[in-house]
């Protein structure tokens, strides 16, 4: 099961990495860079490292001892460690304050029950990692969660999700000790502490191309090959379905590339552009700089009747917009308007996990 | 603010101006912001019907005069005459003393009344044999032309298009709205003249002052500057938006938030306005206007080019 999975991470992570597009809207923090996933992957190279950081991953018995493992290797600070260990250990109750009620509600009524639907596992899970993604979970609250979560799962019988584990792993990315950050010169030092009595990973690095360069060796190839696709397609098909099938696929291709973090209170001026990322990248509806704010909600109204789904979220975002617009060019301090475009916010966020 | 929504219940509901709004829009948002409008079409395109409503709609007094190469000044705003009776010249009033002016076809008339109309239309006064009179407000001239007339003109210099708050292209309606008015065109003159005014002319005026107080971001102010700029640099304009037009603009947008019932202006009002506000203040390069490119599509390109004010 391992195997795969790993496989599966560093797949996953690998097109993370390359696939980073510099789409940053102004007034998010790009925490998750592809810079920490390619130092994640840099680290997954390591036999002994990857079987830590999985064995992590999995929030399954034998974390605890792997978090300890990886700060005995400076794979993690101490402060880092301490806070996952902290986080595994917690309860739901525990976490009150730090995530939202609302989520903490439905897990424990999940949890509670003796035999819960799988559906509504499966969208708790999204709205997991949506919020994760979205930057409404700090790292050690998703990590905390997903033990929970896991925990329950296991005793339910059920397998933990591949998807979990890959949260974990990218919220990992962002707690990697400082020592290892590329920023601080991690590309001279070798990891710390690392493999010892192993065969250091670098020349296999070096002999072998890197999963991010192999696909840039490819893209050519594969966008030469949608390209033909596309224009077989349209020959076949109406250009309206080619662009709806576009529009579907610049969904998909967009969502979860690139978390965010946000801090709470935040005015509606910055929780517009916030959402304006999310909308971004469910939809695949850039916001062009000369579209107005009220044009970039029409257009992605316009995406959402063409997919057929993110209802709510065009509806949380038309709100969200309107507070944006009063508060921005009326020049008002409207009276909770913060609160209310916060809560908008976190219910477009929880919309993005149940589509 | 209901009175925008009355006139548009009574004449687009009401099917009196079928696929008119966006003209009625603009045409009540150059009397809010107390301009004057070129309307440019074809003849029988419902330019009269327009001017004729919206004028009985807001109780206002509506005079129309048809320009002609041998019409004098003193045809439009007055002359004196000697009263056999009482030995005493009297003034009579020309049809300029109105409170909507519509000058069909401004560029028949020989420059000089051209001129003398577009003086008493930027000064709000005419002044008859040294004794100068006030226009009543609202005072609003709505000038016609047609595009494609080419003899016996006389084309309006830019620096009198310039006055002009907007111009407005009117054109044909669709199949559709040309049956319905088929449908329609028996009782359509009766019904305009039945139309009962949804305002009184007090309350019009005091809707205009009101119009002048919509807040107006810096950064909408800098919107605007960066259009009317980008116009002078578009490659194919040899004469793009002078100052006047950014004040068009913004006093355009501001009456355009208004209508829409907003005490703010935002960046989409000035995309509404820019089209109307700037296209009659465009000269282009003759090679690109040979290549058929118009001020309307330049205006286009520049709204695509000039990001709208961020965060």
């Amino acid at each position: 099961m391992r195997a795969p999975l790993a496989l599966l991470a560093l797949l996953v992570l690998a097109v993370s990495a390359a696939a980073e597009t510099p789409r940053h809207t102004p007034g998010f923090p790009n925490v998750e860079t592809s810079e920490h996933l390619a130092e994640l992957l840099r680290l997954l190279q390591d036999p002994v490292v990857a079987e830590l950081l999985l064995r992590l991953a999995s929030v399954g018995p034998g974390s605890e001892e792997a978090v300890e493992e990886l700060v005995e290797k400076g794979v993690l600070g101490p402060e880092q460690g301490a806070g996952i260990l902290r986080a595994l250990n917690s309860s739901i109750d525990d976490l009150a304050g730090r995530a939202d009620p609302a989520l903490l509600e439905e897990l424990r009524g999940l949890l509670g029950s003796e035999k819960p639907d799988p559906e509504r596992l499966r969208g708790l899970l999204s709205t997991l990692l949506a919020m994760r993604e979205s930057g409404l979970l700090d790292p050690y609250t998703f990590i905390a969660l997903a033990g929970i979560l896991s925990g329950a799962l296991r005793k339910l019988g059920f397998e933990v999700p591949a998807e979990l584990s890959h949260g974990v792993l990218s919220s990992l990315s962002g707690l990697l000790s400082p020592s290892t950050s590329p920023s601080r010169g991690a590309e001279e030092r070798p990891v710390a502490g690392v493999g010892a009595g192993f065969p250091r990973s670098p020349e296999l690095g070096a002999s072998l191309p890197s999963v991010p360069t192999l696909l840039e060796t490819l893209y050519p190839a594969l966008l030469s090959i949608l390209a033909c696709s596309l224009l077989t397609l349209s020959l076949v098909y109406r250009r309206k379905r080619i662009s709806g099938l576009l529009l579907r696929l610049r969904a998909s291709l967009g969502r979860g590339l690139e978390p965010r973090t946000l801090t709470a209170g935040d005015d509606p001026v910055s929780v517009y552009w916030r959402s304006v990322g999310l909308v971004e990248r469910a939809l695949g509806v850039r916001k062009l700089d000369h579209a107005t704010h009220r044009e970039y909600l029409s257009s992605a109204t316009r995406a959402s009747a063409e997919l057929g789904k993110y209802r709510r979220t065009v509806e949380c975002f038309s709100e969200i917009t309107r507070l944006y617009e009063v508060v921005r060019f009326a020049g008002e301090s409207l009276e909770g308007a913060a609160v209310r475009a916060g809560e908008k916010f976190r219910e477009m966020v929880e919309s993005l996990g149940r589509p | 603010m209901s009175f925008v929504k009355d006139i548009r219940r009574v004449l687009v509901d009401g099917r009196i101006l079928i696929e008119k709004e966006w003209e009625i829009n603009t045409i009540v948002a150059c009397l809010l912001a107390r301009g004057h409008v070129l309307i440019e079409g074809v003849p029988g395109v419902a330019k009269t019907y327009t001017a004729k409503s919206i004028a009985r709609l807001l109780d206002l007094d509506f005079r129309r005069v048809q320009m002609t190469p041998d019409l004098l000044p003193s045809d439009i705003v007055g002359y004196y005459v000697f009263d056999q009776k009482t030995g005493e010249f009297r003034l009579r009033r020309g049809p300029i003393f109105t409170n909507i002016l519509l000058a069909d076809e401004i560029n028949r008339a020989s420059p000089r009344t051209q001129s003398a109309l577009l003086e008493a239309m930027q000064e709000r006064q005419v002044t008859i044999e040294g004794q100068t009179f006030k226009l009543e407000e609202p005072f609003m001239a709505l000038a016609t032309q047609n595009p494609i007339e080419m003899e016996g003109v006389f084309p309006l210099p830019e620096a009198q298009l310039d006055r002009f708050l907007a111009k407005i292209v009117t054109g044909y309606v669709s199949h559709k709205g040309f049956v319905e008015m088929l449908r329609r065109a028996h009782e359509i003159e009766a019904a305009i003249e039945e139309l009962k005014p949804v305002i009184p002319r007090s309350a019009l005026l005091e809707e205009m002052a009101r119009s002048t107080g919509v807040r107006v971001d810096d950064s909408i102010l800098d919107y605007i500057a960066s259009i009317v700029e980008e116009t002078r640099r578009h490659p194919a304009v040899r004469l793009g938006g002078s100052p006047r037009s950014g004040i068009a603009i913004l006093k355009l947008a501001k009456a355009w938030a208004y209508l829409d019932g907003r005490s703010y202006a935002i960046p989409d009002d000035v995309k509404a306005v820019a089209k109307p506000a700037l296209v009659h203040r465009i000269i282009l390069k003759p090679e690109y206007e040979l290549q058929g490119v118009t001020p309307e599509r330049v205006v286009d390109d520049v709204l695509t080019k000039v990001p709208v004010p961020r965060p």
